[in-house]
């Protein structure tokens, strides 16, 4: 029984261990990279590397206009996510909580988007940005970031508001709370680790996001840090080192983000499997 | 409070968020990314007020050539000079789109919205696309006008980028491809230049014998390095192979000449290749020639800057290199190709006006000598001189120069000849044909059948 204890425990330690590295390891390695020229890159990827070359973070900064998208992806972040929270906050409110006619196919209808491929929608959203003014404005990536991750949010923040007694909002009803106020009041700060979740999610759905900050600017004013990684490489010529460097640049907001909510995070995500 | 005045609260909140959002991202009237005009002089009181200007046009023109791309010094020397020739009535807006999959993918986006910019490169399928949704503009009335800049840009690149005698593209450069050779290794090895391919495979065995590996292929992205390698035997095999290798969307690739290139590839990537071959991308099939490992690689003249780099290769590297036209039936072949370049998509003949001022531009005499001098690249104008001390100072360029000048085959590359969903075919199959799970005949099937397609 010990010994099987002891493998059992074993055998734990040596998955988490895996987990770990399989989630470590490539940063890791990105950030030994990132001092490697190219050709000791190409030349063997696994090698550490001979100097700290700091080189290739000169380089990334003096290829790419990082600065200028650093900004950019800010501003598109943190709006994107306030845009989304807002809607679908007080979305999935209504939705747990009421019962009205056709609530059911709404939820159907927040789900939908979850099914259509990205790439379906590049085409239109990018008629649709040209039609109506928002083609090359950080407004217009806002828009599409919050409403590509409204379902996300909605079941996020919905499962959360489900765990949340009624008693408490009886208890503000008692004590006049109209539906604004009740809301707001009560509501939103326990819900906290549930928004949490979810403006994390969404932060990193717009900091990441390619393809749709790719077709829909077209200044560089207007452009968001994952196209900087596209200037290091192209057909006859690549600099990955540099590409390493700006990686790394790039990561540092998700890794501290998630690292300053994690713990919100998890309650968040853990409240919504238990239904109180 | 009521259902009215909580809806009430729920749109002012709506309307303030996205007040802030607005606010917050306020677009800024974009400054042309990379086009800066000249401030014109204010007059003095004394001088007589100048006429109103004539109101500038603005030319959208998006392009590849940013970041690492090897031919960005050279964009942004022309549109410095284009903008200094026509800054006064033209405003060349550049959207810099780097990367080349980045750039083909927005352009197939604005074609299918009919959305376009005015100036666009044709390459990989851009050409085909552009034309066929009747967005192109015909650029042979404005040739007609201008016979120098017909003159520049030759019978054979007009040629090559018409259709039904409608001129759509401006090529930008003469491709000429061979392949580089590590001299060190050849005289280790005690070898030349192949003139056949029974030779070429001699020498590969010899290589082999004296430790080295003989060639870089790759089989990942577009698989360019083996793709000219197996253009070129095609391309050298008689008259039969030499035609299909220069036959625009050729639908059926089980002929012997494709067959016999296949089978000969198949071998190289079993016996004479490195063992990354196999889903290696261009870097890392230029690495591997730039480190020594390999003693070949095909390629064209715009690796010649990085045989000088630090970053890429050790110090003195270049002077092992020699460049070589390929082997052939009869005598050697090279890879000769006036490449789709600047496509004008205006709607109106104002801007188409304006763009064709910006293509010429990109594509006269003086932008084929700056391309010459600056990528090494062979200009399409025999008007452009080359000087002997252009040769000296550049003795691969002479090199390549020479291999081209003697070479009896001429022919294009599978990227211009293929459509474009016949290109990712090579990369999924050579990797079968590698590992002996698909042969030759079958290879060609699927290429044909991938090019059907397109009935």
């Amino acid at each position: 029984m010990k010994i099987a204890g002891l493998v059992f425990g074993g055998l734990k330690n040596l998955f988490v261990i895996i987990l770990i590295g399989l989630s470590t390891l490539p940063i890791i390695w990105l950030f030994i990279s990132s001092f490697k020229t190219n050709a000791q890159i190409l030349d063997s990827a696994f090698s550490l590397p001979t100097s700290l070359n700091l080189q290739n973070y000169a380089n990334a900064f003096k290829l790419a206009p990082i600065t200028k998208f650093y900004l950019n992806s800010v501003m598109v972040a943190v709006f994107g996510t306030i845009i989304n929270l807002t809607i679908m906050g007080m979305a999935a409110y209504v939705l747990a909580r009421y019962t009205f006619r056709g609530k059911n196919l709404l939820l159907v209808m927040f789900t939908l988007p979850l099914l259509i491929p990205a790439s379906a929608l590049l085409h239109p959203l990018y008629i649709t940005m040209s039609r109506i003014g928002l083609y090359d404005r950080l407004l217009g990536l806002e828009l599409v970031y919050a409403g590509l991750g409204m379902t996300v949010t909605l079941y996020i923040l919905r499962s959360y508001f489900l765990t949340i007694p009624r008693e408490l909002e009886e208890a503000a009803a008692l004590d006049g709370a109209g539906f604004i106020r009740t809301f707001t009041a009560v509501i939103l700060p326990i819900a906290r680790p549930g928004f949490a979740t979810a403006a994390v999610l969404q932060f990193l759905l717009c900091w990441n996001e390619f393809q749709f900050a790719f077709i829909l600017t077209t200044s560089e004013n207007k452009r968001t840090l994952p196209i900087a990684i596209s200037y290091f490489t192209s057909a006859f010529s690549a600099n990955y080192g540099a590409m390493f460097a700006a990686t790394i640049v790039i990561i540092i907001p998700s890794i501290l983000i998630y690292f300053l909510l994690q713990e919100q995070v998890i309650s968040g995500m853990v409240a919504g499997s238990v239904k109180g | 409070m009521n259902i009215r005045n909580a809806r009430t609260i729920f749109a002012v909140t709506l309307v303030f968020v996205m007040l802030a959002a607005a606010v917050g991202c306020s677009p800024q009237p974009t400054a042309p990314a990379a086009v800066e005009q000249p401030q014109a002089q204010a007059p003095t009181p004394t001088e007589a007020p100048a006429p109103t200007p004539k109101e500038k046009i603005t030319v959208q023109f998006p392009t590849y050539m940013a970041g690492t791309n090897v031919g960005k010094p050279w964009f942004d020397k022309m549109l410095a000079e284009c903008n200094a020739k026509y800054g006064d009535e033209i405003n060349i807006v550049v959207e810099e789109l780097p990367s080349d999959d980045a750039y083909m993918q927005k352009m197939k986006v604005l074609l299918a919205s009919k959305d376009v910019p005015d100036i666009i490169d044709g390459k990989n399928g851009l050409f085909d696309l552009a034309v066929k949704s009747g967005l192109a503009v015909d650029l042979m009335p404005y040739v007609n006008e201008d016979p120098e800049w017909k003159a520049a840009l030759s019978d054979g690149a007009i040629a090559a980028n018409s259709r039904d005698g409608k001129l759509y593209s401006a090529s930008l450069a003469k491709d000429l491809i061979g392949y580089y050779y590590n001299k060190e290794m050849f005289d280790k090895a005690g070898i030349k230049p192949a003139q056949t391919w029974d030779e070429f495979f001699s020498n590969m065995d010899k290589l082999v014998a004296a430790g080295y590996t003989p060639i870089s292929l790759m089989t990942g992205e577009n698989s360019w390095t083996t793709n000219l390698v197996l253009a070129s035997i095609v391309g050298t095999n008689g008259e039969a192979g030499n035609k299909f290798m220069n036959t625009i969307h050729p639908m059926n690739y089980s002929t012997p000449e494709m067959i016999d290139g296949l089978a000969k590839i198949q071998l190289m990537l079993q016996k004479y290749t490195t063992k990354d071959a196999i889903g290696a991308k261009y870097a890392d099939a230029v690495n591997n020639f730039y480190n020594g490992t390999t003693a070949m690689v095909a390629n064209g003249p715009w690796m010649i800057g990085d045989l000088t780099n630090p970053d890429k290769v050790p110090a003195g590297f270049i002077d092992k290199v020699g460049y070589s036209a390929f082997p052939g039936q009869g005598g050697t072949g090279i890879v000769t190709t006036f490449r789709e370049g600047l496509m004008v998509l205006s709607k109106d003949k104002e801007h188409a006006d304006a763009a064709v001022k910006v293509v010429k531009c990109f594509s006269g005499l003086d932008a084929q000598k700056a391309n010459l001098e600056m990528l090494g690249i062979a200009p399409l104008s025999n008007k452009v001189e080359i000087s002997d001390q252009f040769k000296k100072d550049n003795p691969l360029v002479a090199e390549l120069f020479t291999a081209a000048a003697g070479a009896k085959w001429i022919y294009k590359i599978f990227d211009m000849i293929d459509y474009s969903n016949v290109t990712p075919v090579y990369g999924q199959d050579y990797a079968l044909l590698a590992y002996g799970q698909m042969t030759p005949e079958e290879m060609a099937a699927d290429l044909t059948k991938a090019a059907e397609k397109n009935k």
